[in-house]
């Protein structure tokens, strides 16, 4: 506003623009990382008041007091949600069924990505297209079908049947990740290693994986995340305390009527903590392959 | 595979005697293409994707013209009708369920993306350490449903959450945001809104940032003003990141079942918030009704159909895949 002149003659639209010309003006700057900074605490305050409040005594949570005293911290949240051995055995299969969806994945995402990026041939299009569209669906239209599939394989409460079940959802995403990037990489790259006399596989581990890193870091991270925070498909598939995964260590601290918000809060804090985890990580890559489309530098 | 067939046919109809070797080259040569040389790539995985997937739409078609229910006794397809599709349109649930959706998708959509944009430009023209600032923009869309879905309950708590606290500085409320039925969906609008609003954000920032310097110059050489650039020169340019964008929040809030599945817990009827995809589990695995809530998920069907059809349409004529 400092630059303008003559307020009365310009409308609001005017006005602004000017202002939003000045490039210098220290008042828009302001106002912009107001906003910003504004838009930062709506995303973050949650979480970090979250994970301050699993910090706390029950008592705390049912105070009226807004921020906790030095007093009020305890770690005794975590102890009490640790102690329990089903909750223990939720966490292990959650890492056990994420970890091996991953490499399930990982391994046919690569072999079919590279087969899509440097073989030509009439109809993969529409492969690409089938392949993408399922992505696009409500999981929970084939739910009916895939349930008596699975149960009339036997695969209903193993295991093995919910990393199966994560991995028909997750390698479409992971193939088409991985397709871009091996498209990154020059054909005259493993053209020469041909020369060489190496077969497909060979040039697979000693140009495309290597190369193709990044790719495989994000597609890696987003299966492995995935399968950490699927309710639906345990949900259905899981039926005895053995195989259930951590989504549901939640539900131990909610009887019918009455939660015991202290430990919920810590329980959800420890689940969501490998995503961050990984998040802090994988960040680097997620947000280069969000923002290029594809493989940059290396 | 069309296209070889194509050139092959010719020699093969002219004449009968030749037609045994004009197989046998078809088929070397069908042998060598590309299509069978990578087969052992993607073969299995594309069967398993094709049956589990594209054949467990068409088998959920097949289940939702059964009269199916009960326990695992495998479904009767002698017997083929229309009937469950009868009784959910007749269904008030189902309406109410439908518009529901409807709203969410809508509500949801429309304001995720006009946030998502203008914070884009607002970081675009002013923050420089872009990198630091995106990734945390980025991390409630990597936190499970399940997990947000406890926050926010605790959050939207009548006494102690916070907030109705954080109203109560400024004199207002409390608000019952789960119980009131007239509240419950816009507070979970907002909560999918925090969400994913980071990622939209950061979808529209790698557009404008594809977008060169030079444009942004030449306008103001013209004397056009900033309001004026980006209306007219810089928003357009981002119509394919605009219309992905809104695609995957579209795909984001159909499968908001999740969401909703963590917060109000296993198989009870979320009250104002009950959309499509709750009340068709509830059916199946609750109730066993599994014709009645395979229809209710064709429906659902028909719905992502709608939203998710032009676009892979429109991508395909762009020649973007």
């Amino acid at each position: 506003m400092a630059t303008n002149t003559d307020p009365e003659s310009r409308n609001i639209a005017q006005r602004i623009d000017a202002w939003l010309d000045d490039d210098m003006s220290p008042r828009r700057a302001l106002v912009v990382y107001l906003v910003l900074g504004l838009y930062f605490a709506f995303l973050l305050l949650p979480v970090v008041y979250m994970v301050l409040v699993s910090f706390t005594s029950q008592e705390f949570l049912f105070s009226s007091e807004l921020l906790p005293s030095l007093g009020d911290l305890t770690l005794y949240n975590y102890e009490a949600v640790l102690s329990r051995g089903d909750f223990r055995t939720y966490f292990v299969n959650s890492m056990i069924v994420a970890t091996s969806t991953t490499l399930l994945v990982l391994t046919v995402g690569i072999l079919a990505g590279y087969s899509m990026s440097r073989f030509e041939y009439p109809g993969r299009g529409a492969l690409l297209y089938a392949f993408l569209s399922t992505q696009m669906l409500p999981l929970v239209l084939i739910l009916i079908p895939f349930y008596l599939l699975m149960n009339s394989l036997n695969l209903v409460d193993s295991l093995f049947g919910i990393i199966i079940a994560h991995a028909v959802i997750g390698i479409p995403l992971g193939t088409w990740l991985l397709k871009g990037y091996i498209d990154d990489i020059p054909e005259s790259l493993d053209e020469a290693a041909k020369m060489d006399g190496c077969s497909h596989l060979s040039i697979l581990r000693r140009v495309i994986v290597p190369l193709a890193m990044p790719g495989i870091a994000v597609s890696g991270f987003y299966t492995f995340i995935l399968s950490w925070n699927d309710y639906l498909l345990v949900s259905m598939l899981s039926q005895t305390a053995a195989t259930r995964t951590l989504p549901f260590g939640l539900q131990l601290f909610q009887a019918q009527n009455t939660v015991a918000w202290n430990l919920l809060i810590a329980a959800a804090v420890i689940t969501m903590a490998p995503v961050i985890l990984l998040f802090a990580v994988a960040q680097r890559w997620v947000v280069e392959g969000l923002a290029s489309g594809g493989m940059k530098g290396n | 595979m069309a296209g070889s067939q194509d050139t092959v046919a010719g020699p093969g109809a002219s004449g009968g005697h030749a037609t045994g070797t004009d197989r046998r080259e078809r088929l070397r040569r069908f042998w060598k293409s590309d299509f069978v040389r990578s087969s052992p790539f993607w073969l299995i995985p594309f069967l398993l994707m094709g049956l589990a997937v594209y054949g467990g739409i068409i088998w959920n078609f097949l289940i939702s013209l059964t009269d199916y229910e009960g326990f695992l006794q495998p479904p009767d397809y002698s017997n083929l009708d229309f009937e469950m599709y009868a009784q959910a349109l007749a269904d008030p649930a189902v309406f109410s369920t439908g518009r529901n959706t409807f709203v969410l998708l809508v509500a949801f959509t429309t304001i995720t993306l006009i946030l998502g944009i203008f914070l884009a430009i607002l970081i675009d023209s002013d923050i420089r350490q872009k990198n630091t600032v995106q990734t945390i923009y980025l991390l409630p869309f990597a936190l499970s449903f399940v997990v947000t879905a406890q926050f926010w309950l605790w959050m939207y708590n009548f006494q102690n959450g916070l907030v109705n606290t954080v109203l109560g500085l400024f004199g207002l409320g409390p608000y019952n945001w789960i119980g009131n039925p007239e509240l419950v969906l816009g507070a979970i609008i907002f909560a999918l809104i925090w969400q994913f609003s980071g990622y939209c954000m950061v979808v529209f920032l790698a557009g404008l940032q594809s977008i060169p310097n030079d444009q942004f110059e030449a306008a103001k050489v013209d004397g056009a003003s900033i309001i004026k650039t980006y209306w007219r020169v810089i928003i357009p340019q981002l119509k394919s990141a605009s219309v992905s964008a809104a695609v995957v929040l579209m795909i984001f809030a159909l499968k908001i079942f999740t969401f909703l599945y963590a917060m109000f817990g296993t198989y009870r009827p979320p009250k104002g918030t009950d959309v499509l995809a709750t009340l068709m589990v509830r059916e199946a695995f609750n109730l066993q009704n599994w014709a009645y809530a395979a229809a209710i998920a064709t429906i659902l069907l028909a719905m992502g159909l709608a939203v998710v059809a032009p676009y892979l349409y429109y991508q395909y004529r762009a020649r973007a895949l």
